[in-house]
């Protein structure tokens, strides 16, 4: 019961994907049709929760040392969807203690290319 | 003749001959046995007394050997103590030799060790000083471009 709620989230995700607000609206209404039409209506608030599990494992954050512009930023958004997933959203903060360089941080991922760690594994190879 | 009683003499004769039987029957013998027993008595103590002071002179003359070997004796243990206390006295100079070579080795040890601690502290400071100098260059001279270039680079190298 709870993995049939899963895969009405995830095709309701996967039909989300790369369409405009409106593409959104109209997914969104076809969804609840099907699901009324399969009577499956008591599933919504479960399929509502494996929604937020999906935001929340879609997630990210971006650490940068300093302001970039857009579009720098969203180029290096886009590099990252490539090793961490298509559909990730990412936040993005500013912690000038990195130095230089970034952080990109999921639930269960973390890819750590900051100046500030490269030099601190320096030290720990050297000290 | 004289006024001499021949009879009366020749009375007193016979009288004295028979005291002198007499006297040597009955106390001359025993007198006589009295003083061959004293003189032989004497004899034996003399011949004793002669024996006792051989045995005198022997036992004298055995203390004075015994007392001389146990001299020799005295001196050989004596010589032998000495000589261990030599050889004592050697080996704990040898001894002491020794350790003042193992406290000497084991200071240079000390030395060298706390040499190495030394270097190898300035090393660290060295490494230290050269990456807080390199942070601070970075994050002094790293504008956006730059760091976009750098950051780029950083994502190639994750491939």
């Amino acid at each position: 019961m709870k993995n049939e709620a899963k895969i009405f989230a995830k095709a309701f995700v996967a039909a989300l994907a790369g369409k405009n607000e409106n593409g959104q609206k109209k997914i969104a209404k076809n969804f609840l049709e099907v699901v009324a039409r399969k009577k499956k209506t008591y599933f919504l608030p479960k399929i509502l929760k494996e929604l937020e599990l999906i935001e929340k494992e879609n997630e990210a954050v971006l650490v940068l040392a300093r302001n970039l512009d857009q579009r720098a930023v969203e180029e290096i958004k886009e590099n990252l969807r490539i090793k961490l997933g298509k559909d990730k959203k990412f936040k993005v903060e500013i912690d000038q203690s990195i130095i230089g360089g970034f952080k990109a941080k999921t639930n269960n991922f973390l890819i750590d290319s900051s100046i500030k760690t490269i030099i601190e594994n320096i030290r720990k190879k050297l000290v | 003749m004289l006024g001499i009683d021949w009879k009366i003499l020749l009375g007193e004769m016979i009288n004295f001959l028979i005291v002198l039987f007499l006297l040597k029957k009955f106390a001359l013998g025993p007198f006589l046995k009295i003083l061959r027993e004293r003189k032989q008595k004497i004899e034996e103590g003399l011949e004793r007394s002669m024996v006792a002071e051989e045995k005198i002179k022997e036992i004298r003359e055995k203390r004075e050997e015994i007392v001389a070997k146990a001299q020799q004796k005295a001196m050989e243990i004596f010589d032998q103590g000495k000589k261990k206390g030599d050889e004592k006295i050697r080996n704990s100079i040898l001894l002491g030799e020794q350790e003042r070579l193992n406290i000497i080795q084991a200071a240079k040890k000390e030395t060298q060790r706390e040499i190495d601690k030394m270097k190898d502290a300035e090393r660290k400071r060295e490494v230290e000083s050269a990456l807080a100098l390199a942070e601070k260059i970075l994050g002094e001279k790293l504008d956006s471009q730059k760091d976009k270039a750098l950051i780029d680079k950083l994502l190639a190298v994750q491939k």
